[in-house]
């Protein structure tokens, strides 16, 4: 382990006198106090808090991400073309412990550059609150919107396959399914359609989602007051929703919350709603109101008969259901850690790339797989959203030829190497006041830094010991 | 320090039908950098490689350091192959250029290497303070590398070489960018080590420095060896004899050369011998020495750090 950190070391002081790592921090500093200067949002302190989060982080992400290839491909591909190597790799040192040392070095740089960054997003977050103009109602407000982590849950799914099936053998009875009508396409149309009328309420209609809470907060309440520090808390629904066209009448309805099972010791919650410009609404829900078993019913009832005015909910998110369960400070941190694990597989394949090409192919050939990750991963989710793009073989034509097989093979095969890292963003989950779950962190360290990194590290060390170092490639 | 059973008999390098070919990007044979080379290198040997430029002296060291993989034949350093790590516990290396970090101190710089060793912090701080004196830039310990020129810089390659008490010292040119005195001291130390059984690979094309120095030379010329053997076997000319005596009146030196002409039948020939330019010059440096203390680039005790005689 000496070794490791003796090599760590000489990592970390060759990156952090790199001109051009100083070059980079001085441009996301300023940048940071620009953005923080010059944003101004929807004009809400809490709209401002977002959009400073939201730009301030990726902004810093994108860059530390460019820095950290660059310097990891550098590492181990300017000692190759120094010479520098023959003397490391003539000492008593393992492969894998020249690949590991230098890991690690650059883990220390990011850990250094990304707590200096976040530290200044944190300090600007801090000075959006003092600036001028800025009641205490909005600072409060943004404590329980942003600055707070919050956990959410969303509508149970509904199983559409079954209610597609159902209504496929209806149409099949009726006739109204032409002969020549495959199968798995006519099931897509369906779900297609189940899932776009699942978004709207007809007038004089109604709608329910039901709502299942994790059994911490549902039946123990002394672990809920120690989880989220306040004895009074209440859960906040929120709801997203649209008229179908501009009604110059209100939306109106009633918003009922309450029980799945027919309990009558929890009288249900009712909402009134008359909305000019409805979009999204919050309700705040006592604890008192959630049945023991966690199951919430929430039902919307489109009472604009005499308008006919139907109702269209967001897609993404028609409503959910949030809990106030700890600091925006902790939620800072695991964001930080989070990206930190980014960064670390960022360095590994950076350095990998760096044993076999010069620096400028190897850094080259590192932002060339970043972008083939970033455009599988945009088709990949494009394609489940059952658009014209597809990557799987069930929803292209039946009589395939052999390019076409194998070209979904490797799109699939693709998927399954780059989705997995892609998964994270903690950073969408930060800005909206959304908790940032330890266990998304474990899981991150564990697919980033445990499958990817030592997978790069096994392959890196074993390629290091097999390179001929008199040879430029 | 963790020393391996290599037993007096047992070569410290051996090599068997050695080729290297370096090949192109289609994998087609290029160069053929080192053709069947057979060396067997001792306990205790300063072995000299010579050759023009490109004859496959540096190709063969970086086979033997495990820097580059031989296509054919075998070679086994201290028993093992090239690239084990408890073999290279007992290597030291000087390359070409000393490839040195220009942004750590000498210091520095030997304390990184002497902690891929495994040496504890002691022994660290030990050896450096030796190993600085032995090369002279104790003095410049805090400076920077990469404000050395290039002799300094040597030197501290040099250091770093001899950081783990190596068994098998391989020097790539090790006195190129030194001055005289520091020409002198490496071959000094080359010497020294030699009679402490350590073994050393010389490859220079400073044909005076391997004569000094090296027990056994081997000269290469486009991958092969075409000469090797004992250097003062090599270099005996045996249709001549040289006599030396106390430099004599003229009359003397007539009377003896009247006599050898009678005894051999040619004419002999009468020179004094003359001091070499080296010896000449670090005599003059010396007594500068003595008169106005140190040079800016290298002071030291010229000793040979202690534990690499004493351990």
């Amino acid at each position: 382990m000496s070794k490791i950190l003796n090599i760590a070391r000489l990592t970390f002081r060759d990156a952090v006198r790199s001109k051009f790592v100083g070059f980079m921090i001085i441009i996301l500093i300023l940048l940071i106090g620009i953005l923080a200067v010059s944003i101004k949002g929807d004009g809400t302190l809490v709209g401002r808090l977002k959009i400073l989060l939201n730009y301030t982080l990726n902004i810093s992400g994108f860059f530390l991400g460019l820095m950290t290839l660059w310097i990891s491909c550098g590492s181990v591909s300017r000692e190759i073309e120094n010479k520098q190597i023959y003397l490391l790799a003539v000492k008593p040192v393992y492969s894998a412990q020249i690949w590991l040392g230098k890991w690690l070095g650059l883990l220390l740089v990011n850990i250094t550059l990304l707590a200096i960054t976040v530290f200044i997003i944190y300090a600007a977050t801090l000075w959006c609150k003092q600036v001028q103009g800025v009641t205490p109602d909005d600072i409060e407000r943004a404590q329980n919107e942003v600055l707070i982590a919050r956990r959410q849950t969303l509508p149970l799914a509904k199983d559409l396959d079954k209610e597609a099936g159902k209504r496929f053998d209806a149409l099949v009875k009726t006739g109204q399914i032409p002969d020549n009508m495959p199968y798995k396409k006519t099931i897509r149309e369906i779900k297609k359609q189940l899932s776009a009328e699942d978004l709207i309420v007809a007038p004089g209609k109604s709608k329910q989602w039901i709502l299942r809470l994790p059994h911490i907060y549902a039946k123990n309440s002394r672990l809920r007051e120690r989880k989220t520090g306040d004895k009074d808390t209440t859960a906040t629904l929120r709801v997203s929703f649209l008229p179908s066209f501009r009604s110059p009448n209100p939306v109106t309805g009633a918003w009922i919350i309450g029980p799945v099972t027919n309990d009558t010791s929890l009288e249900p919650l009712t909402f009134n709603i008359s909305e000019d410009h409805p979009s999204t609404h919050e309700f705040e829900i006592p604890f008192s109101a959630i049945p023991s078993d966690g199951s919430l019913a929430v039902t919307f009832e489109n009472a604009d008969r005499a308008a006919s005015t139907t109702v269209i909910f967001d897609s993404n998110k028609p409503i959910e259901l949030l809990i106030a369960e700890g600091k925006f400070e902790m939620n800072f941190l695991r964001t930080f850690l989070i990206m930190l694990c980014k960064l670390a597989a960022l360095g590994a394949i950076g350095l990998t790339a760096g044993i076999f090409f010069s620096l400028p192919v190897a850094t080259f050939s590192a932002y060339t797989l970043i972008v083939i990750a970033l455009i599988v991963n945009y088709f990949s989710a494009v394609a489940q959203h059952d658009t014209a793009v597809s990557l799987h073989h069930s929803h292209g034509p039946t009589n395939r030829s052999v390019a076409m097989i194998v070209g979904e093979s490797i799109a699939s095969a693709a998927e399954i190497v780059v989705n997995p890292a892609m998964q994270f963003r903690p950073i969408a989950f930060l800005s909206e006041g959304l908790t940032v779950s330890w266990s998304l962190t474990g899981k991150a360290v564990l697919i980033l830094i445990i499958i990817y990194c030592g997978t790069f590290c096994a392959a890196g060390s074993y390629c290091l010991s097999r390179r001929e170092f008199d040879l430029l490639l | 320090m963790q020393h391996s059973d290599t037993s007096d008999q047992q070569p410290i390098v051996k090599t068997d039908k050695l080729t290297k070919v370096f090949r192109d990007f289609w994998r087609r044979p290029k160069v053929r950098a080192v053709d069947e080379i057979d060396l067997e290198i001792g306990r205790g040997e300063i072995f000299g490689l010579l050759g023009p430029n490109g004859s496959g002296k540096s190709t063969t060291i970086k086979i033997l350091l495990g820097l580059l993989r031989p296509t054919s034949g075998n070679v086994s350093v201290m028993g093992s192959a090239p690239k084990n790590v408890h073999a290279k516990q007992l290597i030291g290396y000087l390359p070409e250029d000393s490839h040195l970090y220009n942004y750590l101190t000498p210091r520095e710089t030997l304390d990184f290497y002497g902690k891929l060793f495994d040496m504890t912090r002691s022994q660290r701080i030990e050896r450096i303070t030796q190993l600085l004196d032995m090369v002279g830039l104790t003095h410049a310990s805090s400076r920077r590398v990469g404000e050395f020129s290039k002799g300094m810089a040597r030197r501290i390659g040099l250091a770093q070489a001899l950081i783990n008490n190596p068994q098998l010292i391989v020097l790539d040119e090790p006195t190129s960018g030194l001055d005289p005195m520091g020409c002198r001291q490496v071959k000094d130390l080359m010497l020294t080590l030699a009679r402490q059984g350590k073994t050393v690979i010389l490859s220079s094309h400073l044909l005076a420095d391997v004569e000094d120095v090296c027990d056994r030379v081997a000269i290469l010329y486009n991958g092969k060896i075409r000469a090797t053997g004992k250097v003062n076997q090599l270099l005996e000319k045996r249709d001549n004899t040289r006599f030396t005596v106390p430099s004599l009146p003229p009359g003397k030196i007539n009377e003896i050369l009247t006599l050898l002409k009678d005894k051999i039948g040619t004419d002999p020939k009468v020179d004094h011998p003359a001091m070499n330019l080296e010896q000449f010059f670090l005599d003059v440096v010396q007594e500068a020495h003595r008169n106005t203390g140190s040079s800016v680039g290298k002071a030291g005790s010229d000793n040979v750090a202690y534990y690499l005689t004493h351990e």
